[in-house]
């Protein structure tokens, strides 16, 4: 059968296709849907950006409480810091979004511009997430351990328990944003990227998995 | 659009484009269930940029950009949505009955096969041949692929021997 018989088929077959659809129920569910899609983007925003805000209030009320060290408070400016950066950053990835009534093609390259940008994010999450806590707890550390120096070896025990401890849960968080990286985000950039290419080139080529894709590399 | 019309242009979407959905979403899945996931992702997707349509384009080139772009964004997990899954949704050909049966479903199985070629090539090159199979003209193919014509035309007859090739086996 050539291809232009198929096409004909092809025309026949999918004209008999019955999609069973209530339309009043079915609008029902797509706006409910939409609510619930808002409203779970809404809350992973405010999750993630909320809990940097709450902990200045927090951290503030604490110090003044136990009248911890000055060099206590600078975890305040550290949590702001970050709050305001992603804040930041979401608001300008909101606007960066795929529009999907666009061209394929415009759509695939927003997608992985977003795909790098969270690669991008966590790769560097040292900078901009870890470091001004860790710079803030480590000056917290530090005076509290010349300050208690005189009281004796168990104090300073204590004290590097404490950062020991710290640095491995830093650590932690590091490894588990590097990891999510090679899991999913790299695969899924890789996986748009051969999308992309397979429709600017037109020299077919075959991807590890066993996907047949086009490149002219 | 007020939000009545919004309401009527999608119903009346739904009853002269919704076999476009349903063939994209059987040309990029292999399960019935994903299938259904992904008809219902497409339709939401339609409904939440029913208000970005201007008219320009045919609405059977916008629908397919929609659900194209949806299919090949969206990256399908093994597990279920059913709490959100739409329950009123039904899917399916049409059954044979009566006289020149044997032929229809023939051409059932050869249809059944052509989904089976397209799934196996890369999911750009599927997008391609599904607006070829629906007569769309190039200058209509480059307008949801984002491509020049020309390339269009290149691309188009290699995947139309690719498909050539698959239909054999």
């Amino acid at each position: 059968m050539n291809p232009d018989e198929l096409k004909k088929l092809w025309k026949t077959q999918t004209s008999a296709v019955r999609l069973t659809i209530d339309t009043d129920v079915l609008l029902q569910l797509l706006k409910r849907n939409k609510n619930h899609f808002e409203a779970m983007v809404f809350w992973r925003d405010a999750r993630e950006i909320g809990v940097a805000l709450l902990m200045a209030p927090i951290l503030l009320w604490m110090g003044v409480k136990d009248h911890l060290p000055w060099t206590f408070f600078l975890m305040i400016p550290a949590m702001l810091g970050i709050a305001g950066f992603m804040l930041t950053d979401r608001m300008l990835q909101k606007r960066r979004q795929p529009q999907l009534d666009n061209p394929l093609r415009d759509c695939l390259e927003r997608l992985l511009a977003q795909v790098e940008h969270q690669i991008g994010l966590l790769r560097n999450v040292f900078w901009w997430y870890l470091l001004p806590v860790a710079a803030a707890l480590a000056a917290f550390f530090g005076h509290v351990t010349w300050l208690t120096w005189a009281d004796g070896w168990r104090h300073r025990l204590a004290s590097a328990v404490i950062i020991a401890v710290t640095t491995l849960i830093f650590w932690g968080v590091y490894w588990l944003n590097q990891w999510a990286v090679r899991r999913e985000l790299e695969p899924r950039r890789e996986e748009l990227r051969a999308l992309i290419s397979n429709l600017e080139n037109d020299n077919p080529v075959v991807l590890p998995s066993g996907e047949m894709s086009s490149s002219t590399d | 659009m007020h939000h009545d019309d919004s309401e009527a242009v999608f119903k009346t979407w739904l009853q002269e484009h919704g076999g476009i959905v349903f063939k994209v979403a059987r040309a990029y899945t292999f399960t019935d269930e994903d299938r259904k996931d992904l008809v219902q992702d497409i339709l939401l997707q339609l409904w939440v940029s029913l208000p970005q349509f201007e008219g320009k384009a045919k609405t059977s080139t916008w629908v397919y950009r929609v659900a194209l772009n949806t299919a090949l964004a969206s990256r399908r997990k093994s597990q279920r949505r059913k709490d959100r899954q739409i329950p009123i949704l039904e899917v399916g050909d049409v059954p044979a009955v009566g006289n020149g049966d044997v032929q229809r479903l023939r051409d059932r199985e050869i249809v059944e096969h052509l989904y089976t070629a397209i799934r196996q090539l890369p999911k750009a090159d599927a997008a391609l041949l599904l607006l070829y199979l629906d007569d769309m003209s190039y200058r209509e193919m480059a307008e949801v692929l984002g491509i020049s014509e020309s390339n269009v035309g290149v691309k188009l007859s290699r995947v139309r021997k690719q498909l050539a090739e698959l239909m054999k086996e």
